[in-house]
């Protein structure tokens, strides 16, 4: 699809470009905002899986700048913004980078390290891995990270605190609810308008962070398991059998972005402009690199005459 | 165990996500059910329902007796032993206990035993997403009790936090186990421990071998192998696949040295041994070793598939290849292809010398995206039997085609004119020409290869550059004993290289039969293979009529002007009293726009006498419309003789003429100069079929109805073939497209013909693709044969092997002056169980019944992202165990479908996608024809945007006149619909649709 077509079929790409979003997906936390009013009173916050960094970007002008640009301004009143991934990203005003993996307990102390002791007001995570079409694979792999950013969430969510996580809906979506509902009390999955209704993506706002009396961030997996079965063991056939029935969980789902809001499934015409052409813009942050990187570029090079593939280097 | 709900499934076509060989069974996790077919002949056997919703993932086969065998199927974190009787039909299936694991399981293999399997029971350790040992035993030892037992489940290892995409399992000995495993951060863990008796303290000697970054992306394969080189010294190499798109081997061959590892210089960082696996039980405490942080040697790396790489797999060398050097490596991708590797490991010390890895086979049966699921089988003299199972819920069993070690495919052999020339005995020229004015010639000018045509199951003509005629016959190298039985003096076997004859490719047996000057360097050649005649036109308008069973030839006509077409067709075999030995050869002139009509007999004489085998009954003369340059051409007898013929700019047309005016002597001038217009297509009509109507209808209902009604099946070079039902009315025809598809290669569709299935649309086409020619099957919907000639501006000839049970043919063709010859005899990849799209299905729509039609099975249509439509015949029939299977394909959409909607009476079928399509199909339902669902498109709705880039999300239609179901609409009627729809830029636009329905009683 042409930069253009995909302008006019996405009107947040296109919206995103144009603000200088590095992806659409900023207009997700933005409308997540809009309904939840999460920034309030957010000091510190931590960015889970960050690259390529749109919604570090919705921190920074949410939180940093207007911080910044106010007139009684004190550098103690700065809000901090950590984001971490295992990919470096372009830098960011006001966001501390670090690179490092989000299931090791390190980078917690790191995180931990720069608030100077203190714990996080609020942590978002927008990770996602790379679907690979077997539904129930692309569900386990998401609900594995969602996990692991509930194990980074124990070590440095202050009490009281948000949690914010992408979720894909699939048969195990109330499993996932019990286990957040342990630790937060207001558990809600918010689908943003600017989130394709046609995509299984969904936001789990966790609100008011209170884990369980005499809680070891150790036990967590261990807790969470006991989640997996309540009804005792009997759970031998499919996961979802317990949840049939009456003791069915309700699962509070909210859409948020108000009606005034722009449909993320629909096309809208490209502006107008003066000399009558509008101009697709690039993307403001090209995709990062990813791990098929080589070969697309070997396969360019083999357009261009370089036939024998096998041959040419693998190692750069 | 399984609870009753409202709704349970009642047919399913899911992604194949299971797949094992099982004796002479294939066990194949479809969804929740375990699926078993014979693997002999394909059948279907048996469906069990394993679990509720959790997808099956994995197959094992645990135990075996003769009177029964011990499955463990399991999905996600679900275990559950499935127990097979043997009897003498088909094998009972019953379902045991399941146990649930803590994490979902990736792999699990049975422990071996010193007698083999165990007799019956469970004793089996299984691997973790999180790289977990769990031991799974169930002890009881008589197969009935063993399915009211529970599986003891003991968990080894403690999980990690890192994911893991892939983990694989091998056993050193009856108690060491090899793991490796593979993370979603694209590092590979290898590490061994040893596992004691349940009953014991689970596992200890546990070591951490290796721990590196293996590829740039995540590691979606492993595969460990052991090679056991000259000198008793083995190695193990671990192969792994990513979405990096690579297949990399590396040799952890000191990971078998047992005992603590030596190399400690690197000190693994705290980290990661924190997040090693560790065994469970206290007691034994940490027995990790620190050992290597460094990576294995990388001993190959390779670029392999487009797209991602879900799995890699070493087959063990057969055993009657001895000192073998090499290894054989599959992998199976994203983009559903099966490619085979081979790895050279012929240096001793490899770490110097990086072996090659190189791929020696690929192929795909599957469409859509992504093969899930494989099994492989080794079938000897180094030959695998793969099956896949696909995203499209198709099941493909491929044969890889090379035997180990060879490095071309054997099925193809090349032959230049000079093998020719130097093999034909002198005696063997049986006219009058002397052997030594072909050496004379030879010395002049290089003589090449011009023409071809079938005048027999494996018997060609061929015309050289030079006039020289030609016969050869092609045999299988398997039939090789039988050709050098029948060889004698006259028609010895040839092999390419007598010196050192190669079984493996094709043999000929060469023939001289004549030497024409007047179809030197230009000749016109067609060949009736079922009657055993071709016929020849020369520049000079000469036509030569060749007879194989006296190997004659002789002059048929002479035409005024050079001949410029030859096409021969024997009538359609409804009408008994027409001669089977009739042949009819239609031949054009440059630059006349008259065809003649020859009728020719075949006659049967002793060898010894003089008069020509055949006989020249008639001579008529056609007058075609101008500009009208023949390409196909089709007689058929309905009452009249009727003569179609197709243009190379795609018309049809039909000639006819009454049986009592071919009374008529030879030499009376028959001018037939009307005709009537058939059909059309968009490019050359290559090839015709006819099939009347059935006998018994003539004599049925339709006694009232004079007219004569049948079908005539087209194909063009237009990507499409069509389907026309003729109706004769005296003199008189009328002619109502019903069928038109267009196929997914081409645009050459070059001919076609019936299987031996030919009641349920057993239709198969030729054609070119690019550079390949092409067979493809609209039955299963898959390409049978596929093969690089160079393309459609090639000499070529092709022979279906029309009246075998399973596909075959032989293709011929000119490339670099060399005749090659492609003799298949099965296509490589065969359908155990047919799938569907292999995309998201977004619509779904069953046919409303109309009220003609009275049929055990209901349409339904569906739509996918795959921009095809398919039609799918479900049967009501609740004893069928597959109930829905695809009758039609429509592959007119560029754009994923969005909706679909049948008209109320069924006889629309409306549908729509992205890029304003908006499509109007006829669907009609025949019971003896070539098809067995008729499409049309007839209608395309104008877009109504500027520029045509929105997607149409939904619509509705509204039947404006309807007619009531229970009464037939009456001939005149239009159809008038109303066309609701709602665009993605949420507009909601209403359109109007009329269509003339010229023809209603079907």
């Amino acid at each position: 699809m042409g930069k253009a077509s995909r302008d006019k079929r996405d009107i947040y790409y296109r919206k995103a470009k144009e603000e200088g979003w590095r992806a659409r997906s900023a207009f997700k936390l933005l409308q997540i905002d809009e309904e939840f009013n999460i920034f309030e009173g957010v000091k510190r916050v931590v960015d889970l899986c960050a690259a390529p960094g749109s919604w570090s970007q919705v921190l920074s002008r949410q939180l940093y700048l207007p911080a910044k640009l106010s007139p009684d301004l004190r550098d103690s009143d700065l809000p901090l913004i950590v984001a971490i991934d295992l990919q470096p990203m372009a830098p960011i005003e006001g966001v501390i980078q670090v690179q490092g993996d989000i299931t090791n307990a390190r980078t917690a102390e790191v995180v931990i390290r720069h608030f100077d002791g203190c714990k996080a007001d609020l942590v978002v995570c927008d990770g996602a891995p790379d679907v690979t079409g077997l539904h129930d694979m692309d569900e386990f792999v998401q609900s594995q990270l969602i996990l692991a950013g509930l194990t980074i969430v124990t070590h440095v969510l202050r009490e009281g605190g948000k949690f914010i996580a992408k979720i894909f809906r699939g048969k195990d979506t109330s499993l996932l609810y019990c286990q957040l509902k342990l630790f937060f009390p207001l558990v809600t999955f918010a689908k943003p308008k600017s989130s394709r209704n046609s995509s299984i993506e969904a936001f789990a706002v966790c609100e008011n962070y209170s884990p369980p009396a005499g809680f070891n961030p150790k036990d967590l997996h261990r807790l969470l398991e006991m989640v997996g079965s309540p009804s005792g063991g009997d759970d031998l056939d499919c996961s979802s059998g317990w949840l049939e029935g009456p003791n069915k969980v309700y699962i509070p789902f909210l859409a948020c972005g108000d009606l005034s809001g722009y449909d993320s499934d629909r096309s809208y015409p490209l502006p107008k402009v003066a000399d009558g052409i509008y101009k697709s813009l690039d993307p403001v942050q090209p995709p990062i690199a990813p791990p098929y990187k080589r070969a697309l570029e070997l396969k360019k090079a083999s357009s261009h005459g370089i036939q024998e593939l096998e041959k040419l280097s693998l190692d750069s | 165990m399984l609870q009753d709900s409202a709704a349970r499934y009642e047919h399913l076509l899911a992604p194949i996500t299971a797949l094992c060989f099982a004796s002479n069974l294939i066990l194949a996790g479809e969804g929740p059910f375990l699926k078993v077919f014979n693997k002999q002949n394909y059948s279907f056997l048996k469906k069990l329902a394993i679990f509720r919703s959790q997808a099956i993932h994995g197959i094992i086969v645990a135990g075996e007796t003769d009177v029964a065998a011990t499955l463990l199927v399991y999905g996600g974190p679900y275990v559950c032993i499935v127990v097979a009787e043997k009897t003498e039909n088909k094998p009972i299936f019953r379902r045991g206990p399941v146990t649930k694991c803590s994490d979902r399981v990736l792999e699990i293999v049975c422990r071996p035993s010193e007698t083999g399997f165990l007799a019956s029971g469970v004793d089996a350790i299984a691997i973790t997403a999180h790289n977990a040992l769990v031991g799974l035993t169930s002890r009881q030892l008589s197969g009935n009790v063993l399915l009211e037992s529970d599986i003891q489940q003991q968990v080894l290892t403690a999980a990690t936090r890192c994911m893991l995409y892939t983990a694989t399992l091998k056993w050193l000995t009856s108690e060491e186990v090899m793991i490796v495993a593979g993370t979603a951060l694209g590092e590979i863990m290898v590490w061994t421990c040893r596992y004691h008796a349940v009953s014991q303290n689970g596992v200890d000697n546990l070591n951490i071998h290796y721990f590196f970054p293996a590829h740039d992306g995540s590691v979606f394969g492993l595969d460990v192998f052991f090679h056991t080189a000259e000198r008793d010294s083995c190695r193990a190499l671990v192969a792994s696949c990513s979405d990096d798109r690579t297949i990399r081997i590396w040799d952890v061959t000191p990971a078998l040295a047992s005992g603590p590892a030596t190399n400690v210089e690197d000190k693994i960082s705290d980290s990661v041994l924190a997040d090693a696996p560790k065994p469970v039980s206290a007691g034994q405490g940490m027995s990790v070793q620190k050992s290597f942080k460094i990576a294995p040697f990388c001993i190959a790396k390779t670029w392999a598939h487009s797209s991602r790489i879900w799995h890699v797999r070493f087959v063990s060398r057969p055993s009657d290849i001895p000192n073998s050097s090499s290894a054989t490596i599959f992998s199976f991708g994203e983009d559903t292809e099966c490619q085979m590797w081979t790895l050279a490991l012929h240096h001793d010390n490899f770490h110097e010398s990086s072996p090659a890895m190189t791929r020696i086979d690929a192929f795909s049966g599957h469409v859509g995206k992504n093969i899930w699921s494989f099994a492989i089988a080794a079938e000897g003299s180094g030959t695998y039997s793969v099956a896949t199972g696909g995203a499209d819920g198709c099941i493909v069993i491929a044969t890889s085609a090379n035997p180990v070690g060879s490095e071309t495919s054997s099925l193809i052999s090349a032959w230049t004119i000079e093998d020719f020339m130097q093999t034909m005995p002198t005696t063997s020229l049986r006219n009058e020409e002397p052997r030594q004015l072909l050496a004379i010639q030879n010395k002049k000018q290089k003589d090449g290869f011009k023409s071809y045509g079938f005048v027999g199951q494996g018997k060609l003509l061929l015309i050289t550059q030079r006039g020289a005629v030609i016969r050869v016959e092609v045999s299988h190298p398997q039939c090789s004993s039988i050709v050098s039985h029948a060889s004698d003096v006259e028609s010895p076997a040839i092999t390419n290289d007598e010196t050192q004859p190669d079984l493996s490719r094709s043999r000929l047996m060469i023939e001289s039969i004549s030497n024409e000057p007047e179809v030197a360097s230009y000749a016109i050649l067609t060949g009736n293979d079922e009657l055993g005649m071709a016929f020849i036109g020369g520049a000079d308008g000469q036509i030569f009529v060749y007879n194989d069973q006296s190997r004659s030839l002789g002059r048929l006509a002479k035409l005024d002007g050079k001949v410029n077409g030859l096409f021969s067709c024997r009538p359609s075999n409804n009408d008994k009293s027409s001669s089977h030995n009739n042949l009819f050869l239609l031949a054009t002139e440059m630059g006349s726009q008259t065809a003649t009509l020859l009728i020719v007999s075949k006659t049967y004489k002793p060898t010894n006498d003089l008069s020509p085998p055949y006989r020249l009954d008639k001579k008529i003369w056609l007058g075609a419309p101008s500009n009208f340059i023949v390409t196909s051409f089709l007689v058929t007898k309905l009452g009249r003789w009727n003569i179609f013929l197709g243009s190379r700019d795609g018309r049809i047309i039909r000639y006819h003429w009454n049986d009592h005016e071919s009374e008529e002597e030879i030499d009376t001038k028959l001018m037939l100069s009307t005709f009537h217009d058939v059909g059309y297509h968009s490019d050359a009509v290559t090839s015709m079929l006819w099939r009347s109507k059935p006998q018994s209808e003539e004599k049925g209902v339709n006694d009232h109805d004079k007219s004569n009604f049948g079908f005539l099946l087209t194909t063009a070079r237009d990507f499409t073939y069509s389907m026309h039902k003729v109706v004769f009315n005296d003199a008189d025809l009328t002619s109502v497209q019903v069928h038109s598809t267009t196929l997914p290669f081409g645009p050459n569709i070059e001919g076609v013909y019936e299987g031996k299935n030919s009641s349920s649309g057993d239709l198969k086409f030729f054609g070119f693709h690019s550079k390949n020619f092409v067979e493809f099957s609209e039955q299963s919907f898959t390409e049978l044969m596929k093969i690089e000639c160079g393309g459609a501006h090639r000499v070529w000839a092709y022979q279906p092997k029309r009246h075998h049970d399973v596909p075959g043919g032989l293709f011929l063709w000119t490339k670099a002056s060399k005749l090659e010859i492609f003799d298949y005899s099965e296509p490589q990849c065969q359908i155990v169980k047919a799938g569907g799209h292999g995309r998201e299905i977004k619509a779904c729509m069953l046919r409303p019944e109309p009220y003609q039609e009275n049929c055990s099975s209901r349409i339904l249509a569906t739509g996918a992202e795959d921009t095809d439509i398919r039609l799918f015949t479900y049967s009501e029939d609740s004893s069928l165990e597959i109930k829905a299977e695809c009758v039609s394909v429509l592959r007119k959409h560029n754009t994923g479908i969005q909706s679909l909607q049948w008209s109320d009476d069924g006889r629309y079928l409306f549908s729509c996608g992205g890029c304003e399509e908006f499509f109007v199909w006829r669907i009609r339902r025949f019971s003896d024809s070539f098809v067995r669902i008729g499409v049309v498109c007839e209608a395309i709705l104008p877009p109504s945007s500027e520029l045509a880039d929105l997607r149409i999300m939904s619509f509705s239609v509204l039947h404006s006149n309807q007619q009531s179901r229970e009464s037939p609409p009456s001939q005149s009627e239009e159809d008038m619909f109303e066309i609701f729809m709602v665009f993605s830029d949420s507009t909601m636009r209403v359109s109007d649709q009329k269509s003339t329905s010229s023809e209603t009683n079907d």
